[in-house]
C-alpha cells in the first residue's frame, strides 16, 4: 500500500511478488506463503496452547498451482508473506502444440502458456476443437502463471 | 412342552415335499456354513452365500429343516434352518393347517429347551421364529391358544432350571419385540392394519400377563440372599431387565390421537413416557415394583452392563404418567419408594463411572417429571434426606468434574452435574406450587455454590488442580470451545442458585475477587517475569476467569429480543438491604466512584455499600488495573483470556443495570439507581471508563481476535441503547475512535470487528443533536467517501494489488455501515451508502476475478436491502432497485454462461456469492410484503421499476445455475427454495407468465426438491409453492398455459407422497392443503389417477376398500372448490383417509 499514489501498472511490474501482512488479518479463502509456496488458505484456527497465553494462528493452505497442502503456526501479531495474486482474462485464439495463443483486452498477444495437464485442460482442448470462442482466466503469483478457468462469451 | 417330551415332533409323511430331499443336503449345508465362518475368498463366499440363500427359499421346508436341525451338530446350519422356517411360514401361512403350525412351534420350543448349550444367536433366532409364528396366528386363532402358550412360558420362567427360565424370558422378549412393532419387528409382508390389530389384541390381553410374570420373577430374584455370581443367574437377570425395559418403553395404542398413530408407523423417534392404562395401577404402584427393582440393582451394581440396563429401567419407570395416577396419593405412593430407593442406592461412598450419569438423571427426573405440587405428599424428613443426598452428590460431582479433567470421563461428571443443577433450578422454580421449595433450596444452595466456586479456584481457598507447570499448560485447552460456551448451562444454573441466597453468594464472590485483585496488583508491581511468577500469574488469571464468569451469570441473564431485567431475587435483596439500613446511598455512590479512579482504589471500602454495587466495583477495579498495567507496558504478562472475561462481564452487566429503566420494575432499590441509574454521575463515569477500555483493548489486543470481538460487542451494547448512547457520545474517546478507524492500529483489527466497530460508530450518531451529528458525520464518513473515490478512480478497468487490499478494507466498512441501518437513521445511512453502492458496482467489474471482493460487494447490497429497503421512500427505493439491477447485470456478465462446476472438494463457502445473491433477491421480495416507506411524492405516478423487476432479472440468471449438485449444499438449497416459494406467494400472477425455459427450470427444481432428501423444510416450501400456483389456476379458471400444464404432473407426485411413500407426519397438513388445491385444479386427472390406483390392486377386497376410501375423501356430491369450509372439511377427511389407505397399502 506504500505506492498508493504511484502509477499502478508500472508499480506492479516492478513490485515484489509478495507483501507482508499481520497474521491476524489473514482470512480463510485468502492467500499466504506457506513454506515458500503460494497457497490459498483453506483452514484457519486460533490455537491457544495455554489458556491465558497469547493467540497463535494455525493455517492450512493449498498450493494454488500444485494443490499440495502446507501448514504453519504463527503468533497472531507476527507478519506473514502474502503473494500478490493476479487474475487476468484472455481470449483464446489458437492452440499450437499445446501452447495457447492468448489475447488480452487491449489486444496484446502472448503464446507462452501451455494448456494445463488436467480436467480443465481437456475441457479447453475439447471446446477449442469444437470451435467455441471463449476466454480463459490466467492466475499469476510468484512469477508462475497458470490457466485456472474458462468463461464463455455467450452473455 | 405341549406334552411332547420326547424331542422331535412326529411329522406326517404326507408333509414331505414331493420332490424329495437331496441326501447330501446336510453335508452341503455344513460345508457352506463352514466356508462362510472361515475367511473365504470373495468367490467362495459368494458361492456359499448363494447356496444358503437358495436354501432359504425352499418350498415347504418344514420336515427337512426339522430333520436337519436334529441331525446336525453345526450351529450355523441350525441357525439357517430357523431362518428358513421363519420365512417359509410367513410365505406359506395360508396353506398350513393349525395343527402343523402348532407342532412346528412346539418342536422349536422343545428343541431350544433340550439344548441349553446353543449359542445365543441360534437360540434367539429360534425363539424369534416361534414369536413370529405366534404373532402371525393372532387374528386366526382363539385367545385360549395364545393364553395357553403364554402360560407355558410362565411355567418355564417359574421352573428351577435356569436355562429353561432364560428360554422363557427370551421368548417373551421376542414376542414383545414383534408385537410392539415400531418398525423394528420382522418383515411380515402384511399391511399395517394387521400389525396394529395384532398389537392391540396383545396389549389388551397378554401384555398384562407378561408384566405379572416379570413382576413375580423380579420379586424372586431381588429376594436372593447375597450377590449372585454364577453366570446363569446373571444371564437370567440380564434377560429379565431387558424384558422390563421393553415393557416400560411400550407405546400403548391411543386410537384417538391420529398423528400419533402415523408416528407409530415410522421408526420410534424418541422414548415416550411409560403410560400404562388404569388397569395396571395395582401392579405398577401397589406391588413394590420400584422396591424390587432397586433391590435388584443392589445385586447387579458391580456389573457395568446389568447396572446400566437396570438404571435405564428405573429412569424410564420414573417417567410413568397417565391414568395409573388418579390422585395425589397414588403419585406420592409411587414417588416415596423411589426416593427411598434412591437414598439407598447412593449411600455408598463412591459411584462407579457407569452410574454417574444415570444416578444424576434419576435425581433430576424425580423432581422434574412429577408435578411438584405433590411433593407436599412426601414425608418431609424423607424429602429432606433426599435433598441432602442430592446436595452431597452435586458437591462431589462439581469437585470431580474439575479434577477428572485429564481422564476420559470428564464430560461424564459435567453432564451429571448439569442434571443435578437442573434439579435444583426446577425445585426453586416450583416455589409457587410448593412453597417449602424456596426454603429447602436456600438451605442447600450455599453449600453447592461454595463448592462450585472452590472447585474452580486454584489458589489457597480453592481445590482446583495445583500443578500448572509449563508442560502441563499445553494440555489445558485443546478444545475449540471456550469455557463460556462449554459450561454455559452449568454456569446459568449456578448463577441462579447463587441468587437464591444473594447475601452469601455476593459477599463470597466479592471477597474472593478482592483478594485476587490485590494479589495481582502485587505481582504486577514486582514484574520479574520469571517462570515461577508466570505460573503464579496463570493461576491467578484462571481464578479471576472463573470468578468473573460466575459473577456475570449471577448478576444477569442473557436473552434475545426481550428487555434485559435485573433478576427479581437480586433487586429484592438490594431493596431489603437498603430498608434495613445495611446499605446506604452515600456509601454506595462513593464506593462506585472510587472504583473508577485507580488512585483512589486503595481507599478503605465502606461496609455500608450495596452488595451488588460492591461486586461490580471490584470488576471495575480489576479492569482499571489491567488498563494501567497495559500503559506500563506489562502486556506480555497479561492474559488475553482475562481481558475477554472483563469486557464480557461488563457487557452482560450493562444490559440490565447500566442506566437502568426504573419503569420496568414495580419497586427499585435506591442504592442501585443512585449508582447505576439514569442521571447518576457514577453511571456516566462508568460509561466513559468503559469506552476508554474499549479503545485501549483495540490498541493493545489488536491481533487477539477473540478479545477484540468481545470488546466490540461491549461497544455495541453501549451504543444500541439510546440512554447509554447519549452518554457514550459525550466521550472524547468515541470521537477519537470514530475518526481513527481508518488508521493503524484500528485497520489491523479483524474484518468482523471492523465491521461491528463501524456499526457502533454509526449507532452513536443517532443519539447526537443534528448539529453535532453533522460535524461527526463529516469527520467519520468523509474519509470513507474520499477513499472510495480514490480507489474507484484508480481501479477503473482492472484490478491490482494495493487496490485489492484497500477495496477489501473499504467494502468491509461499507458492510458495517449497511448493518447499522435502523428505522431511526434510514435516510442518513442511505444517503451515505447509496453513492458507495454505485461505486461498488464498478469495483465488482474491476475485481470480478477476485471472489473475496465479489462476495463483499454482494454482502453490502444484501445488508442494505435487508435492513433498509422496507423503510425507504419510493424515490429512494427506486434508486436502490436500479443500482441492484446494474449489479446483477455486472455479476451475470462475468459469471454467467459458464454454469457452475462443482468440484468434489468444493465447500459451501465457495458459493457464498450465490448464497448472498439468493438472500438478496429474497429480501427484495419482502418489500412487497412489508413496506413502511413513504409514498407521498404524489405526482410521481406509477413507479418505473418495482421489486419484482429486479427479482425476475436476477432469477433469469440464477435459476439456470442451480444444478442438482449445487442444491446438495443444505443452506444454499434452503435459500433457493425459500426464494422460489416466496416468489410464487407474492407474485402468483407473474410467475406463470415467465419465459418458458425459466418456468420449466423452476418446475423441475420443485420436482427435485420433493423427490430428493433435502429435508422436511425444503419439501414444505415446494408444496407451498405448488399450492400457490394451483390456487392461482383455479381462481382464474385456467385450463391451459404452462402453469396449468405443469401442475398436472404433480397431482400424482403428491398423491404418491400421501399414500405410498414413507410419510413424515409433520408434512401431513401441508400435503393435504397442496393436494386439495391440485385436485381442484385438475379434477379429471385426479379421477383418472384414482381409477388407475384402484384398478392396479390385485386383491378385489382391497380394491373395493380403496375405492370406498376415495369416495369418502371426495364424495361426488361435494364440489371441489376453494371455499374455506370445503377446504377445511377436506383436511379433516384426509387424516382419516390417509390412516385408512395406509393401513391397507403399507406392507411390512
Amino acid at each position: 500500500m506504500a505506492d498508493l499514489d504511484g502509477d499502478f501498472e508500472s508499480a506492479e511490474s516492478g513490485a515484489s511478488t509478495t507483501y507482508p501482512q499481520q497474521c491476524s488479518a489473514l482470512r480463510k479463502n485468502g492467500h499466504v506463503m506457506l513454506k515458500n509456496h503460494p497457497c490459498k488458505i483453506v483452514e484457519m484456527s486460533t490455537s491457544e496452547t495455554d489458556k491465558h497465553g497469547h493467540a497463535k494462528v494455525h493455517i492450512v493452505g493449498i498450493d494454488i498451482f500444485t494443490g499440495n497442502k502446507y501448514e504453519d503456526v504463527c503468533l497472531s501479531t507476527h507478519n506473514m508473506d502474502v503473494p500478490n495474486v493476479n487474475r487476468k482474462d484472455y481470449q483464446l485464439n489458437n492452440i499450437d502444440d499445446s501452447y495457447m495463443s492468448l489475447m488480452d483486452d487491449s489486444g496484446d498477444q502472448r503464446e507462452d502458456l501451455k494448456v494445463p495437464n488436467n480436467d480443465l485442460g481437456k475441457d479447453i482442448m475439447s471446446r477449442f476443437e469444437k470451435g467455441e470462442t471463449f476466454n480463459v482466466t490466467v492466475l499469476k503469483a510468484c512469477d508462475t502463471e497458470m490457466v485456472i478457468g474458462i468463461k464463455s462469451l455467450t452473455s | 412342552m405341549a406334552g411332547s417330551s420326547s424331542g422331535a415332533v412326529q411329522l406326517q409323511p404326507g408333509q414331505l415335499d414331493g420332490q424329495g430331499i437331496d441326501p447330501n443336503l446336510l453335508q452341503k449345508l455344513e460345508q457352506a456354513s463352514n466356508t462362510i465362518l472361515a475367511s473365504p475368498s470373495a468367490e467362495q463366499r459368494h458361492a456359499a452365500e448363494q447356496f444358503l440363500l437358495d436354501f432359504r427359499k425352499t418350498k415347504n421346508p418344514y420336515t427337512v429343516c426339522c430333520c436337519l436341525m436334529e441331525q446336525t451338530r453345526n450351529d450355523y446350519v441350525i441357525f439357517q434352518c430357523a431362518c428358513t422356517l421363519k420365512e417359509a411360514i410367513l410365505r406359506e401361512w395360508a396353506q398350513q393347517s393349525p395343527t402343523n403350525v402348532h407342532s412346528l412351534r412346539d418342536f422349536l420350543m422343545q428343541f431350544v429347551l433340550n439344548r441349553p448349550s446353543l449359542p445365543v444367536y441360534v437360540r434367539e433366532e429360534i425363539v424369534l421364529t416361534v414369536a413370529v409364528i405366534v404373532k402371525r396366528g393372532t387374528l386366526d386363532s382363539s385367545a385360549d391358544d395364545r393364553n395357553h402358550f403364554i402360560s407355558q412360558l410362565t411355567k418355564l420362567i417359574h421352573s428351577d432350571n435356569a436355562a429353561a427360565r432364560v428360554v422363557g424370558l427370551s421368548t417373551l422378549s421376542a414376542l414383545l419385540a414383534e408385537y410392539g412393532g415400531n418398525g423394528k419387528g420382522t418383515d411380515f409382508g402384511l399391511s399395517w392394519e394387521f400389525h396394529l390389530r395384532c398389537k392391540k389384541v396383545f396389549e389388551d390381553k397378554e401384555l398384562l400377563t407378561v408384566f405379572m410374570v416379570l413382576l413375580e420373577a423380579l420379586q424372586q430374584l431381588s429376594a436372593l440372599e447375597g450377590v449372585p455370581s454364577d453366570w446363569e443367574t446373571l444371564a437370567l437377570i440380564g434377560k429379565l431387565l431387558a424384558l422390563a425395559e421393553q415393557i416400560f418403553t411400550w407405546r400403548f395404542s391411543l386410537p384417538l390421537l391420529q398423528k400419533r398413530f402415523l408416528n407409530n408407523m415410522s421408526e420410534a423417534r424418541w422414548n415416550s413416557p411409560f403410560r400404562p392404562p388404569s388397569q395396571w395401577r395395582e401392579l405398577v404402584v401397589g406391588r413394590g415394583l420400584v422396591i424390587h427393582l432397586f433391590k435388584l440393582y443392589r445385586h447387579v451394581q458391580s456389573h457395568a452392563e446389568l447396572a446400566h440396563v437396570c438404571l435405564q429401567c428405573l429412569l424410564q419407570l420414573v417417567s410413568t404418567t397417565g391414568d395409573v395416577f388418579p390422585d395425589h396419593k397414588t403419585h406420592a405412593d409411587f414417588l416415596i419408594p423411589f426416593m427411598a430407593g434412591f437414598l439407598h442406592l447412593t449411600q455408598r461412598n463412591s459411584l462407579a463411572e457407569y452410574e454417574v450419569l444415570g444416578v444424576a438423571t434419576l435425581a433430576c427426573r424425580l423432581l422434574t417429571v412429577f408435578p411438584r405440587k405433590y411433593l407436599g405428599q412426601v414425608p418431609s424428613d424423607q424429602l429432606q434426606a433426599f435433598l441432602t443426598r442430592a446436595c452431597q452428590l452435586t458437591c462431589s460431582y462439581s469437585y470431580l468434574a474439575m479434577h477428572q479433567k485429564a481422564a476420559e470421563e470428564e464430560s461424564l461428571y459435567d453432564e451429571g452435574l448439569e442434571q443435578l443443577l437442573q434439579m435444583w433450578t426446577a425445585l426453586w422454580d416450583s416455589r409457587d406450587s410448593f412453597p417449602p421449595a424456596a426454603q429447602l433450596c436456600q438451605t442447600f444452595a450455599p453449600d453447592i455454590f461454595q463448592t462450585y466456586l472452590q472447585s474452580h479456584l486454584a489458589t489457597a481457598d480453592g481445590t482446583a488442580a495445583q500443578a500448572v507447570s509449563s508442560d502441563d499448560m499445553e494440555e489445558i485447552r485443546s478444545e475449540d470451545e471456550d469455557d463460556r460456551e462449554r459450561y454455559s448451562a452449568q454456569l446459568c444454573h449456578v448463577g441462579m442458585l447463587g441468587r437464591t441466597v444473594p447475601a452469601q453468594a455476593l459477599s463470597q464472590l466479592t471477597g474472593l475477587l478482592c483478594e485476587r485483585i490485590s494479589q495481582l496488583q502485587l505481582e504486577l508491581k514486582d514484574s520479574a517475569g520469571t517462570q515461577a511468577q508466570m505460573n503464579r500469574l496463570y493461576r491467578l488469571y484462571d481464578d479471576l476467569h472463573w470468578l468473573l464468569l460466575i459473577a456475570g451469570h449471577l448478576l444477569a441473564d442473557q436473552s434475545e429480543g426481550e428487555a434485559l431485567l435485573i433478576p427479581t431475587e437480586l433487586m429484592d435483596h438490594s431493596i431489603s438491604q437498603a430498608q434495613m439500613g445495611v446499605s446506604e446511598v452515600g456509601a454506595t455512590q462513593s464506593e462506585m466512584v472510587c472504583s473508577l479512579h485507580i488512585d483512589r482504589m486503595s481507599q478503605p471500602t465502606s461496609d455500608k455499600c450495596d452488595d451488588i454495587v460492591r461486586l461490580v466495583c471490584k470488576v471495575f477495579m480489576l479492569s482499571e488495573l489491567e488498563r494501567y498495567a497495559v500503559q506500563a507496558q506489562l502486556d506480555p504478562l497479561l492474559s488475553p483470556e482475562l481481558s475477554r472475561d472483563i469486557v464480557w462481564f461488563f457487557q452482560r452487566w450493562a444490559g440490565p443495570y447500566l442506566l437502568m429503566q426504573e419503569k420496568h420494575y414495580p419497586q427499585v432499590s435506591l442504592p442501585l439507581t443512585c449508582a447505576f441509574g439514569q442521571g447518576s454521575d457514577s453511571a456516566s463515569l462508568a460509561v466513559q471508563t468503559l469506552v476508554s477500555k474499549v479503545v485501549s483493548n483495540f490498541q493493545v489486543w489488536t491481533s487477539e481476535g477473540e478479545v477484540t470481538e468481545d470488546t466490540v460487542q461491549l461497544l455495541l451494547t453501549l451504543t444500541e441503547n439510546r440512554d447509554r448512547c447519549l452518554e457514550v457520545v459525550k466521550c472524547e474517546k468515541l470521537w477519537f475512535l470514530a475518526m481513527q478507524q481508518f488508521c493503524e492500529p484500528f485497520v489491523l483489527l479483524a474484518a468482523n470487528c471492523r465491521r461491528h466497530l463501524m456499526k457502533a460508530v454509526l449507532f452513536a450518531a443517532s443519539a447526537m443533536s443534528s448539529e453535532v451529528r453533522a460535524r461527526y458525520w463529516t469527520q467519520t464518513m468523509q474519509p470513507l467517501h474520499d477513499r472510495f473515490q480514490v480507489m474507484v478512480q484508480r481501479s477503473r478497468g482492472s484490478g491490482g494489488h494495493a487496490n485489492l487490499l484497500e477495496a477489501r478494507n473499504l467494502l468491509e466498512l461499507l458492510c458495517g455501515v449497511a448493518e447499522a441501518s435502523r428505522v431511526d437513521n434510514t435516510s442518513l445511512v442511505f444517503s451515505t451508502i447509496y453513492p458507495r453502492l454505485r461505486d461498488s458496482v464498478g469495483l465488482m467489474d474491476a475485481f470480478h476475478n477476485y471472489p473475496e471482493i465479489v462476495v463483499l460487494v454482494l454482502d453490502a447490497f444484501k445488508e442494505t436491502i435487508t435492513r433498509q429497503l422496507c423503510y425507504l421512500s419510493q424515490e429512494d427505493s427506486l434508486k436502490l432497485y436500479e443500482v441492484t439491477i446494474q449489479l446483477i447485470r455486472s455479476y451475470a456478465r462475468h459469471h454467467g454462461g459458464r454454469g457452475v462446476t462443482v468440484d468434489a472438494s468444493a465447500e459451501e463457502d465457495d458459493f457464498n456469492d450465490l448464497m448472498l445473491l439468493l438472500e438478496m433477491l429474497t429480501q427484495l421480495i419482502n418489500k412487497d410484503f412489508v413496506d413502511f416507506g413513504s409514498t407521498d411524492d404524489g405526482g410521481a405516478g406509477e413507479p418505473t421499476v418495482v421489486p419484482a423487476d429486479v427479482v425476475f432479472c436476477g432469477l433469469d440468471f440464477v435459476v439456470p445455475l442451480m444444478s442438482a449438485e449445487l442444491l446438495k449444499f443444505p443452506s444454499l438449497c434452503l435459500q433457493y427454495y425459500q426464494l422460489v416459494s416466496l416468489l410464487c406467494e407474492v407474485y402468483p400472477e407473474r410467475v406463470p407468465q415467465l419465459p418458458q425455459r425459466l418456468f420449466s427450470n423452476i418446475m423441475a427444481s420443485l420436482q427435485l426438491g420433493l423427490s430428493s432428501d433435502y429435508g422436511e423444510d425444503v419439501q414444505k416450501l415446494c408444496l407451498d409453492t405448488l399450492e400457490c400456483l394451483a390456487i392461482q389456476c383455479v381462481k382464474f379458471g385456467s385450463t391451459a398455459g404452462q402453469s396449468y400444464q405443469a401442475l398436472q404432473h404433480f397431482v400424482q407426485v403428491v398423491l404418491d407422497m400421501l399414500v405410498l411413500q414413507p410419510l413424515n407426519p409433520d408434512l401431513l397438513d401441508v400435503l393435504g392443503e397442496t393436494f386439495y388445491a391440485l385436485i381442484c385444479c385438475h379434477q379429471a386427472q385426479y379421477a383418472q389417477l384414482v381409477h388407475q390406483l384402484v384398478g392396479s390392486q390385485a386383491d378385489t377386497s382391497t380394491a373395493e376398500r380403496l375405492a370406498a376410501a376415495f369416495q369418502r375423501l371426495t364424495p361426488p356430491d361435494i364440489p371441489l372448490n376453494l371455499e374455506k369450509t370445503h377446504r377445511s372439511r377436506f383436511e379433516a377427511r384426509l387424516q382419516t383417509f390417509v390412516m385408512e389407505v395406509r393401513s391397507i397399502m403399507t406392507v411390512r
